[in-house]
């Protein structure tokens, strides 16, 4: 059956706040990689949306960076040139952030006004703004880590503000082929469905291991494929204690268990696809 | 979904190898986003949809 007009509109709504969210996911890591995140020591959420436009006032911000451990310990003698390079990526992240906040909360009351959700969709509807705004506070919270002694942010809030940006792109996703999509017949067989959710959740896990890896900073260590300083198994790979820490903060462990992941999808995704091209046929 | 994943591993290598450069590793976050969608997308397909 085709989808409704109204349908399509929610659709279309839902699709661009999920692209708005794949370039975000894409603009993060680059901030990371530059490192410019920990460059704007402020959240403030109403007048950070225009950008310094005076000397003075770039001169300010440079004064508070100046405080922070990136700058002591990394960026020291860094000049405002310099300063302003790092800040506008942040700058252009938390920009964007908010325009998704924006792109994911303007249509709502209008949808809701005309009715054009449907009565049980109405909650999960809601739930886009809410938990964009969840992530935008997240990011904080993981920027905040990263100006107090160490310069560089905790790796489990990386991993959480990564996730939750993921979750909330292939929730989106979810509803909007919900209004779509035309569904599977029903005599998929309940075995495939469960290794179609199975997949699904091993991807997300492979991303939140990445998040590990880009907080940990795992990449750098280890740049030979497949040995990694000529082991398959690293030296010290549980070498922290307790067991559990070497999961999230042991270099080693952190980029093997990325990798492992990897060959674990290299199978099972395959064998996946397989399976469906073998259910369809037999239709 | 088997061009991404292929194309993702090549990229992850490639990122171990060429030590983290930009354009790679923001390459390897894209396409593990449209990873993510390739595969949503066909866990979808196979959903059955409840009844309303």
């Amino acid at each position: 059956m085709a989808p409704v007009p109204h349908q399509k509109q929610i659709a279309t709504w839902l699709l661009i706040v999920a692209a708005m969210i794949f370039v975000m996911v894409v603009l993060g890591g680059t901030t990371r990689l530059t490192r410019s995140g920990l460059s704007i020591v402020e959240w403030r959420l109403f007048e950070g949306t225009l950008p310094p436009l005076t000397e003075a006032h770039w001169q300010e911000l440079f004064e508070l960076y100046k405080k922070t451990p990136e700058y002591r310990k990394i960026n020291a003698g860094m000049d405002l040139a310099g300063f302003e390079k790092i800040f506008w990526l942040e700058y252009l992240h938390r920009l964007w952030g908010r325009l998704i906040f924006f792109a994911a909360l303007a249509p709502l009351p209008w949808f809701l006004w005309r009715r054009r959700i449907e009565k049980r969709l109405v909650p999960r509807a809601v739930a886009v703004p809410l938990l964009v705004a969840l992530n935008g506070v997240l990011g904080w919270f993981m920027v905040a880590s990263g100006l107090i002694d160490i310069p560089r942010v905790s790796p489990y809030r990386l991993t959480a503000h990564l996730g939750l940006a993921v979750a909330i792109y292939a929730y989106i996703l979810w509803m909007a082929l919900n209004l779509i999509s035309e569904r599977a017949p029903v005599n998929t067989p309940p075995g495939l469905r469960r290794f179609a959710h199975a997949v699904t959740g091993l991807v997300f896990l492979m991303i939140l291991s990445g998040g590990f890896v880009a907080g940990t900073k795992a990449g750098f260590a280890f740049n030979t494929f497949p040995w990694m300083n000529g082991r398959f198994f690293p030296e010290g790979m549980y070498a922290m204690q307790p067991f559990w820490i070497n999961l999230f903060e042991n270099i080693a462990t952190v980029q093997f268990n990325h990798r492992l992941l990897a060959y674990l999808l290299c199978l099972v995704i395959p064998l996946f696809w397989w399976q469906v091209m073998r259910a369809e046929t037999a239709d | 979904m088997i061009f991404f994943l292929l194309l993702q591993l090549l990229l992850g290598m490639a990122a171990g190898v060429f030590n983290l450069s930009l354009v790679v590793v923001t390459a390897h976050n894209a396409i593990a986003a449209l990873l993510l969608l390739s595969v949503v997308n066909l866990d979808h397909l196979l959903t059955p949809q409840k009844a309303k």
